[in-house]
């Protein structure tokens, strides 16, 4: 009976781990990120914060220098480095060449069709922001992404 | 004798026709009268997709200002495209809403007299009061623009904003809302008004106008459809 006690408190024990693994898994994952132990960028940009979200997840395999090229003789040479702002050296267009490598037009087309007008014309971090863990784009009201349109468009 | 009776005849005569003819032209005068004040103001509205970006900031503000309730609307922004190739890609935007036609078929097919056209504004509005819900008047409309109000249970439309902001002389709320100055909106009796200037000067279209419904929202298109030769 005692035997069966103790298999009975261990698969309830097993069970409850094995529903929390999600959770404790996703915990670990923030922590533990490849992309945050690329020690080439991180040792000189710790201050400017980790790289969380989506496009951090482990699966993914992606390092820094997939979005932002290599390195070369940055800080102090010459480098081909890609910055995604409005302060950016690089144009438009050549940011979202970036993003678009792996993101199909189309499929941006579809989720929202105000991706095809702005393709190169805008940059993609104009709106969208990939560092932080959710992109806060994604949850505005409808208010709000009207407003969005209007601060540039606007002719008054 | 003979004299007197042929006298009176005359007379008789002569005041029974003056005072057909005088009542004739009085009512002459007063219809005439009527048909001035009919055409004093003729209110229209120009959508420029040229000018217009599809960000239904206008659909907001028309909601916002007639109460319009979720799951109906007066004012859309229908939306095709994209046309061209990636990254040269580009919609047309295209309003839908009341056409505010010369000639309505909606109060034509009006059994209450709930639908009617404005005689001093020349916009055509909805007597919610007065509508019974037949819905003759959807069924008639060519541009499909008129819904059931769930709130009222009466027809409802655009109406150029009348009872809101109209009252208020200020422009309807999807002109004022506009960012890009799309919208342009006045009365086409007025020669100095930018709304007659733009239509003069300014290639413009309307819609499903072989049906001669006579439409007031004038279209000034985005694109140029026509071949170059």
């Amino acid at each position: 009976m005692s035997s069966f006690k103790k298999v009975f408190t261990l698969s309830i024990l097993t069970l409850t781990t094995f529903i929390s693994t999600p959770l404790s898994i996703s915990y670990a994952n923030t922590l533990e990120l490849t992309i945050n132990t690329n020690k080439q960028c991180i040792m000189c940009h710790k201050k400017n914060g980790k790289m969380f979200g989506i496009h951090s997840n482990n699966s993914l395999e992606l390092r820094c220098q997939n979005c932002h090229r290599e390195k070369e003789g940055h800080p102090r040479k010459k480098s081909s480095l890609i910055k995604f702002s409005d302060h950016s050296l690089n144009t438009a267009e050549e940011q979202t060449a970036v993003c678009t490598t792996c993101h199909n037009s189309d499929d941006l087309t579809e989720v929202d069709w105000t991706h095809a007008v702005h393709s190169n014309k805008v940059n993609c971090a104009k709106c969208h922001q990939l560092h932080t863990e959710t992109d806060p784009v994604i949850a505005i009201s409808t208010g709000e992404r009207r407003q969005l349109c209007v601060n540039c468009h606007e002719s008054r | 004798m003979e004299n007197k009776r042929r006298l009176f005849l005359k007379c008789a005569c002569a005041t029974a026709v003056g005072a057909v003819g005088s009542t004739k032209l009085i009512a002459a005068q007063s219809g005439t009268k009527t048909d001035d004040t009919e055409v004093e103001v003729n209110y229209a509205l120009i959508h420029d997709e040229t000018k217009c970006i599809g960000c239904e900031v206008c659909v907001d503000a028309c909601r916002e200002t007639n109460n319009v309730p979720e799951g109906v609307s007066r004012l859309e922004i229908v939306k095709t495209g994209p046309f061209g190739e990636y990254p040269n890609q580009y919609f047309s935007f295209s309003r839908k809403s009341c056409q505010q036609c010369d000639e309505t078929p909606c109060v034509n097919v009006c059994p209450t007299g709930a639908a009617y056209k404005d005689p001093k504004t020349g916009i055509v509005s909805v007597d919610s009061w007065k509508c019974v819900g037949c819905m003759y008047c959807i069924a008639a409309c060519p541009y499909q623009i008129r819904f059931i109000n769930p709130v009222t249970k009466a027809a409802d439309k655009c109406d150029f904003c009348k009872e809101t902001r109209l009252k208020e002389r200020k422009s309807p709320a999807c002109v004022d809302a506009c960012p890009t100055k799309a919208l342009v909106f006045g009365n086409l009796k007025d020669p100095d008004s930018e709304i007659v200037k733009v239509l003069k000067t300014t290639p413009n279209y309307r819609s499903k106008t072989d049906l001669g419904t006579r439409p007031k929202l004038f279209r000034i298109a985005a694109k140029n459809g026509e071949i170059k030769l």
